[in-house]
């Protein structure tokens, strides 16, 4: 800046830039100001751009035209798919919305299970029914199982402390074992219908769960018929 | 060889100084695209389509209970509020022990054309918000919403009072009756945005950038460069402070068409969220059901909010408890300016704390 002082106006095309801004700024700002203000300048701006976008929706459509006339996907049918996979996303978000209120709904059950017990599933973690690898992930959660003891049939509190054979589980975990408002009361539900035969099978045969649940996945379901006996018997 | 074609150029040594200034200028403002921003440690906590949500990791356990979730603007990049170390509503808001969590909305493409205001609103927060409950075990939570992001926050919060235990808004429009010059430019009849709209699936980042930079355009054109002129002389002057901002500035996020649509339409033109006309899913959204504490900041010489739009809310809602900070400033230097750490900045940390 000091340097710049030293030459003067006219032999420094940057100083004479300086200069002239530092000059005028304010009128200039005024004036374009007042002029961007006024409806004159608003309906050209506008007509202007409403002339560009038919420019850009002719070349737009001609693309199309070519592309697909070409058999080339066009930018729409990639779009498209995107958008069914968007879809599809959100309708998994309202089936776990769903749950979540399903499994409320039976933890506001009078006597029902005392919140975050029922992660309790012994290990499964690999079988192909989903729900055994969620609730023996959510074994994790399974600490406070032993409130589980508590209920009924004080199932869901033997096997609360298999929940460490969760981590095998998949990814289906979801995260939803570290939550308090968990989900953990459905899965205890379901975790203590399937813990009479891991129970039988006794602390020392935690793999074996798993192997079994491979062989009857449908029977480890989780479904809404599952849960209202259980619930109810509470 | 004696004599040359080119017209004699000025000698002398100020004018090679001018020239050094000339480059480093252009040095700076090219290399602006890999200034270092947000920079502080986050994990990811919950996504949805190009949505993230993000919370910033502690060193220890936060002091405060309320987590904060903070809600940015659709069109701008998320790391506005976490610059840089130094210059970060987030790192402050960390300093102070509270949980934060931000939504970065991230990059809409096509298949997001669809994609509106009142999605956003109804299907993405309060799952982000579920998220955060998940994570910390907390119920409520303070909602902060910048600029659009305010209006969307200050939406959440009308529609989801369970959840919200402070309504922070961040220089947000809500009342458009006199919107200024954004006002004009979007109104019916000058601004075809049905045209806009069906012509791009999302509406290219540039359009919304060229509509907040002709708010003030010889500043914005030229005015960023003649103040740079001035300060690559000065002493202190800190470079890669100016690069982090001019790279947010010139770093815009295209707009989903149907969520331009619809804040163009039912908010800009139709002002239904300050008219009490505003539904989302077939609920209304109104003011007066935002019962929480609400903090409302604004700045005096906001261009992009002005003051009309930013001044209604704390007469509006439904809480007792509304307070405002009017700041003096832009836009966006009330937030991350050199004075937002020493004025701002503590003013919500200590509101935010007798809030928890």
């Amino acid at each position: 800046m000091t340097t710049t002082k030293q030459s003067g106006p006219g032999t420094d095309p940057f100083e004479v830039w300086r200069e002239m801004y530092d000059a005028n700024e304010r009128t200039w700002s005024a004036a374009l100001e007042q002029a961007m203000g006024s409806p004159e300048f608003g309906d050209s701006s506008g007509k202007l751009l409403e002339t560009m976008l038919a420019a850009q929706k002719t070349v737009r459509d001609n693309m199309r035209t070519y592309l697909e006339t070409m058999n080339v996907p066009t930018r729409e049918d990639i779009a498209r798919l995107g958008e069914l996979v968007i879809g599809l996303e959100e309708k998994i978000d309202q089936v776990a919305d769903r749950l979540d209120e399903i499994e409320e709904a039976v933890r506001a059950v009078p006597g029902g299970p005392a919140g975050p017990i029922g992660p309790s599933g012994p290990t499964g973690a690999k079988g192909p029914a989903g729900s055994v690898g969620r609730t023996g992930k959510t074994g994790r959660a399974g600490r406070p199982g032993p409130k589980g003891a508590a209920g009924p049939k004080g199932q869901a509190g033997a096997t609360g402390p298999k929940g460490p054979a969760g981590p095998k589980g998949k990814a289906g975990t979801t995260g939803r074992a570290r939550s308090v408002t968990s989900a953990a009361p459905a899965k205890q539900v379901v975790a203590s219908k399937r813990a009479a035969p891991s129970k039988r099978a006794a602390p020392s045969t935690r793999a074996r769960p798993a192997t079994s649940t491979r062989a009857k996945p449908a029977t480890n379901e989780p479904t809404t018929k599952d849960i209202k006996p259980v619930a109810g018997a509470r | 060889m004696t004599t040359s074609a080119w017209p004699e150029w000025p000698a002398g040594e100020s004018i090679w100084s001018s020239n050094d200034r000339a480059l480093e200028m252009a040095q700076a403002v090219l290399g602006s695209s890999d200034a270092p921003v947000g920079l502080t440690p986050k994990e990811l906590v919950w996504r949805k389509n190009k949505a993230r949500l993000y919370r910033y990791l502690r060193s220890e356990p936060a002091t405060h209970k309320t987590p904060i979730f903070l809600v940015l603007p659709l069109i701008n990049r998320s790391y506005i509020l976490d610059l840089r170390p130094g210059a970060s509503f987030v790192e402050f808001l960390l300093s102070q022990g509270f949980d934060v969590f931000l939504i970065d909305w991230g990059t809409p493409g096509d298949e997001d054309r669809s994609l509106d205001v009142t999605t956003l609103v109804t299907r993405y927060l309060p799952r982000a918000a579920k998220a955060i409950q998940k994570a910390t075990g907390e119920t409520r939570m303070t909602v902060l919403g910048y600029c659009i992001g305010g209006a969307l926050a200050t939406c959440f919060a009308a529609l989801h009072p369970e959840v919200t235990r402070n309504l922070v808004l961040l220089t947000a429009p809500i009342d458009f009756a006199d919107a200024g010059q954004f006002g004009r430019m979007t109104a019916p009849g000058i601004f075809p945005v049905e045209q806009l709209t069906d012509t791009f699936p999302v509406i290219p980042a540039q359009l919304p950038d060229i509509g907040t930079k002709l708010l003030n355009p010889l500043a914005s054109y030229v005015g960023t460069y003649r103040q740079l002129w001035d300060k690559l002389g000065a002493e202190n002057f800190d470079l890669r402070g100016w690069q982090a901002m001019y790279r947010w500035v010139n770093d815009s996020v295209p707009f989903a068409g149907a969520a331009f649509r619809q804040w163009i339409v039912e908010f800009y033109r139709e002002n239904r969220l300050a008219r009490d006309l505003l539904e989302m899913d077939g609920r209304p959204v109104r003011l007066a059901d935002i019962r929480c504490p609400v903090l409302n900041i604004a700045a005096s010489r906001d261009q992009i909010a002005p003051r009309p739009t930013t001044s209604v809310i704390t007469h509006r809602v439904g809480s007792d408890d509304a307070s405002e900070i009017l700041v003096e400033g832009g836009h966006v230097g009330i937030v991350v300016g050199r004075t937002a750490s020493q004025n701002l900045w503590p003013k919500v940390g200590a509101w935010l704390s007798a809030h928890d």
